[in-house]
Parts: structure tokens; C-alpha cells; sequence
């Protein structure tokens, strides 16, 4: 077996082996960084539903109360807005999903769902939990989601939400008084629920893991491929010049012309020393001839 | 019943136009002015707003006028009643078109503002009055107000309006409250009347911004002045007395001298003169019968 042959076996196991170590390894952190960069991403997009939803009770609010007197404004309501300003966004980003999921909606469009009651419930029933992360299948596939217990922490939510009489007439004439009240103070009423499609992170994932895959082949190709010229060059094509002078040599051939090598690496002195060790040998023949 | 408006010239002005936007009239004595904002109003004085004007008067004690557009605005500013301490009350009239009229936040302040169909008092409520051809409506915005229809048999019994309660009396039939107003209604109001505009008073406070002059007043100009109650349009024959000397004025007074009898002994006082064989002052009681 020729020696590049062996060497480019060895190179290639080496190579098989390091690309499925790497592979496993590159594979797993990648997920779970998609993973924590959609965590990441999810508590941006509550955040921005907690800003929005605070700036709509502390400025909007108070500058159109006197037009609520006239006419229901939803734009007042801090679900309201933090929805609508998270439907704008979702126009970029149409994978994130937003919603007030309240088990005693005003809006029906707020009202939650099985699986968003399942969550408020678990609010409702350990109120220091501040968070819940999870995945649940649909039937459009995986799907992965944060949320937030939506808690009346203060006396102005209940302006509109604690009994038909105190609400707002004009709130009464769009939505009717049937839903929506009897809400209390420090009661978790719903939960804010970011949810996003498992395909995204994996997408994401499958995306920096083919690209760092591919270089790390082209990176592994090109080395081999270098390793090969430099192993031919500096090595077997000296070495197999050396091979077919001495062999020349070997058959009583002694006009075969030198092998002169200017290098002064081991092939460089293994030239010399055939050199020194071929006039030795056509010494020792004159003198046998004499 | 008492609408007879004390028209009292006071010393200082204190109604100021905060915001005009569009076209509006004011008449001062006989003569028409353009109005433009800053005009400090006089007592007396009468806006009379275009098709599409929203204009805004403020007072020196917090009370506001906003006026709609083809509206008629007498800024009377004297005592309330008989048994109010003077300067603690306004007296307004509209003679027609749309007016919101604010309280202002001092104690013990109170206000009355007249209309051809009824008188509204308060000391703190925001109200809607709208003087339309075929109804005359008001809404409470905030606080409360007391009502007095005025009849072919002189006033009826109070009625007491809260807040978010609408009045709507149609023509020649009775009045009717509902709880609510109608969206007809709320269609008809200028988007100022919507919202709480910030005072802008202190912008023209040390500021003297005369009305543009127009010309002596036209008949036309002043009809539904010379043709609405009595008790508002007697006081107006003595400011106006000069005009009749006006031919153009005179012949128009004369054709329709039936709507405004008071004129006659202005138009001819030979009539009035009195002669020995019959008793005097007789003929001006006749003319005062109306």
C-alpha cells in the first residue's frame, strides 16, 4: 500500500470522526441557542406588550376621556392596544402570535382558548409563578410559547371591569353587560401568551448547522488537498527519484547522473548520504579492478 | 317666565376668542367685525360662526364656550339672578347652531345659558346644547344641569339632567330623556367637542388684538336676532335704534315689522306722538302686547 494511500485513509477517518464529533456537538448547542434566542425574541415582543399596554393607561387614556364619554374608544383599553400594536408587528414577523387570553373577556376576541385557560388556571393556582415556557402540538404542528399572568393590580382596571353600573355607558353600549365584570383586585384574570411555531428555532438551528457543516468540509478538503501536494512534493517524489537512482545503481549503472538536492531537511541529507555512499561504492570497485 | 337677559355694559371684558378656526362674525353695537383669536369680547357682543367654524371662548373664571359651525352667540356675562351675588354667575344666550359650555372649577360659580326653547343653569357640569331646525337637544357630558323648557305658556317645571343623559325635544311635541345620545347626534359635533382642549387663555392675556372692521350691520345680518324672544330682542331696538335710519335696514324692519312690533314707534313715532284728545302712552303698551 502506497504511502499517500495510507496517509489519505488515516485522514480520512480522522476527518469522518472530527465532522460527527463536531456535528453532534455544534448540532445540540445550536438548538438550544435557536431555542433561547426565540425565549429571547418572545420576552422582547411581552415586553413590548407590557410598554404598550402602560402607555396606553397612563397617557392615551387620560387625553380621550372625554371623547369616551361620547363614544367607546377600544383604543383606550390596554389589551386593545398592545394587540393591535403586536398585529403591526406581526406584518414582519407574521411567526409570532400574540395574544390576552381572559377567561371573562370583555372583547370576545379575548377570550381564552382550552389549552390558554389550562395556562391561566395554572396562574390562578400558584400566583408566584411569573412565567410559564412549554410546547404543545397543534394540528399545524409544534408549537412552542411563554407566558404572563395578567394580574389587576390596580383600582383604574377595575373602572371598567367590576360591575356593570360603574363601567363606562359607551363601553356597555359596544359590548353589552354581559361579560367582563365581576373582576377583583390582585385576581390573575388571564395570561399574555407569545407563541411561536417549534419549526422556527429548528429552522433556524438547521440553517447555522448546514452552513457550519459545509465549511467545516470545505475547511477539511482543503487542508487534505494541501497535505497531499506538500506529502508529493517533499516527500515521495524525492524519495521515489532516490528509489529508481539506486536501483540504477544496484545494476552496476554507475554513469547515471548524481542526485543533487539543495534542501537541508532529512531527504536533503538521505540525498547526501547516497551521494557519499555511491562514490564509496565506485572507490571500492576501482579498487578491486586494480 | 324670566329670560329677560340683563344686558348690562360692564367695565372690562372678560371673554377672549382662544381659538377660531374657520370664518365667524362678531357684532359689537352696530357694526360687523371680522373675528380673528385673541379678540377680547365685550359684553354684548354676538358671534355668529360660519358653515364650518369651530371657535373657542374662555372666561376669566375657567368656563369656556366651544361654538359649532352656523352658530349665534350672544356673550351677555352679567348676574345670574336676583338673589346671586353679582359676578359669581354668567348669563349666555344662543340664539341657534351648537355650543358646549364647560364650568369653571371656582366655588359657588354659577351659570345660565338661555336658548329660544329652554334655559339650562349649573354651577358644574360640561353640556352639548345643539339648536337644529326641527329639534333642539342637549347633552350632559359631566356633572349636572338644571332645565326649564319655555312654551307658548311660559316655563315648565324644572327638569334635572345627570351625567350621560340626553334631552331632545323635536318641534311641537314634548321632551324626551334618554340615557344615552343618539349617534345621530355625536355625528353632528365638531371633533373640538370631542376632546378636552388645554386652556390657551394665557397666550392672549396682556395681548390687545382689535377685530378687523367689516361694515355697519345689514339687516339680513341681524333677522334671526330681531325675530327670536322678546325678552332678548327688546334690549336690542335701543343698540340698534340708529340703523333704522339706514333705508336699506328701515324698509326690511318694515316689511317684516309683524315679527318685531317693537320697532314701529322707532319707525314711526308720529304714531306714538301724543295728542290731546286721546290718552297717552297708550299705542307703545299695544306694541309691547307681542
Amino acid at each position: 500500500m502506497k504511502l499517500i494511500l495510507k496517509f489519505n485513509l488515516v485522514f480520512v477517518v480522522v476527518f469522518l470522526a472530527g465532522l460527527a464529533a463536531a456535528g453532534y456537538v455544534s448540532w445540540t448547542l445550536l438548538q438550544k441557542n435557536a431555542r433561547d434566542e426565540v425565549v429571547q425574541n418572545a420576552r422582547l415582543v411581552m415586553e413590548t406588550a407590557l410598554s404598550t399596554r402602560a402607555y396606553t393607561s397612563s397617557q392615551l387614556r387620560p387625553l380621550l376621556e372625554t371623547q369616551m364619554k361620547y363614544t367607546f374608544l377600544p383604543q383606550t383599553v390596554p389589551a386593545y392596544s398592545a394587540t393591535e400594536v403586536l398585529n403591526g408587528l406581526r406584518k414582519s414577523f407574521p411567526e409570532y402570535r400574540y395574544k390576552e387570553a381572559v377567561l371573562n373577556p370583555t372583547n370576545p376576541r379575548n377570550r381564552a382558548a382550552d389549552w390558554e385557560a389550562d395556562i391561566v388556571n395554572q396562574f390562578r393556582n400558584g400566583p408566584e409563578r411569573a412565567e410559564i415556557v412549554g410546547e404543545r402540538d397543534t394540528p399545524a404542528g409544534g408549537a412552542f410559547y411563554i407566558a404572563r399572568p395578567i394580574k389587576i393590580t390596580t383600582e383604574p382596571c377595575l373602572y371598567c371591569h367590576s360591575t356593570v353600573d360603574a363601567a363606562p355607558k359607551t363601553m356597555i353600549d359596544k359590548y353589552g353587560p354581559a361579560n367582563g365584570f365581576g373582576w377583583k383586585l390582585n385576581e390573575i384574570v388571564g395570561a399574555q401568551i407569545v407563541a411561536i411555531p417549534t419549526a422556527v428555532p429548528l429552522e433556524r438551528a438547521n440553517r447555522a448547522y448546514q452552513t457550519f457543516m459545509i465549511s467545516l468540509t470545505a475547511v477539511f478538503v482543503v487542508i487534505a488537498v494541501a497535505l497531499n501536494l506538500m506529502l508529493y512534493f517533499t516527500v515521495i517524489r524525492p524519495v521515489t527519484q532516490l528509489s529508481k537512482l539506486a536501483d540504477q545503481v544496484s545494476l552496476g549503472n554507475m554513469d547515471v547522473p548524481e542526485f543533487t538536492v539543495k534542501r537541508r531537511d532529512e531527504i536533503g541529507v538521505l540525498a547526501e548520504s547516497f551521494s557519499r555512499m555511491r562514490k564509496s561504492l565506485v572507490e571500492a570497485m576501482k579498487m578491486l579492478e586494480g | 317666565m324670566c329670560l329677560a337677559l340683563p344686558l348690562v355694559a360692564l367695565a372690562q371684558s372678560t371673554a377672549t376668542v382662544t381659538i377660531l378656526e374657520g370664518e365667524a362674525a362678531l357684532v359689537r353695537g352696530t357694526t360687523r367685525y371680522a373675528l380673528a383669536e385673541g379678540v377680547h369680547l365685550a359684553p354684548r357682543d354676538i358671534v355668529q360662526t360660519g358653515d364650518k367654524t369651530f371657535a373657542q371662548i374662555e372666561f376669566a373664571d375657567g368656563s369656556r364656550a366651544e361654538l359649532g359651525g352656523k352658530t349665534r352667540f350672544l356673550n351677555a356675562v352679567a348676574p345670574l339672578s336676583r338673589g346671586t351675588k353679582a359676578g359669581s354667575t354668567s348669563d349666555h344666550f344662543l340664539l341657534s347652531g351648537l355650543m358646549k359650555f364647560s364650568a369653571g372649577k371656582s366655588a359657588n360659580a354659577g351659570y345660565r345659558y338661555a336658548t329660544p326653547q329652554f334655559t339650562v343653569t349649573t354651577s358644574d357640569s360640561v353640556a352639548v346644547v345643539q339648536l337644529a331646525a326641527t329639534e333642539a337637544s342637549v347633552f350632559v357630558e359631566s356633572g349636572e344641569v338644571r332645565l326649564v323648557e319655555i312654551g307658548p305658556k311660559g316655563a315648565s317645571a324644572a327638569q334635572r339632567l345627570k351625567g350621560g343623559e340626553f334631552y331632545t325635544r323635536k318641534n311641537g311635541q314634548k321632551s324626551a330623556i334618554a340615557p344615552r345620545p343618539s349617534q345621530a347626534f355625536i355625528g353632528t359635533l365638531p371633533r373640538g367637542f370631542l376632546d378636552t382642549i388645554p386652556s390657551r387663555l394665557s397666550r392672549f392675556k396682556d395681548r390687545e388684538i382689535a377685530p378687523k372692521r367689516a361694515e355697519e350691520i345689514t339687516y339680513t345680518d341681524v333677522e334671526a336676532w330681531l325675530k327670536t324672544n322678546r325678552d332678548v330682542r327688546r334690549p336690542l331696538v335701543q343698540r340698534w335704534r340708529s340703523r333704522a335710519s339706514d333705508p336699506a335696514f328701515r324698509s326690511a324692519l318694515i316689511v317684516h315689522l309683524k315679527d318685531h312690533p317693537e320697532w314701529d314707534p322707532i319707525l314711526f313715532p308720529e304714531k306714538y306722538k301724543p295728542k290731546e284728545d286721546k290718552a297717552p302712552a297708550a299705542a307703545p303698551k299695544a306694541a309691547e302686547m307681542r
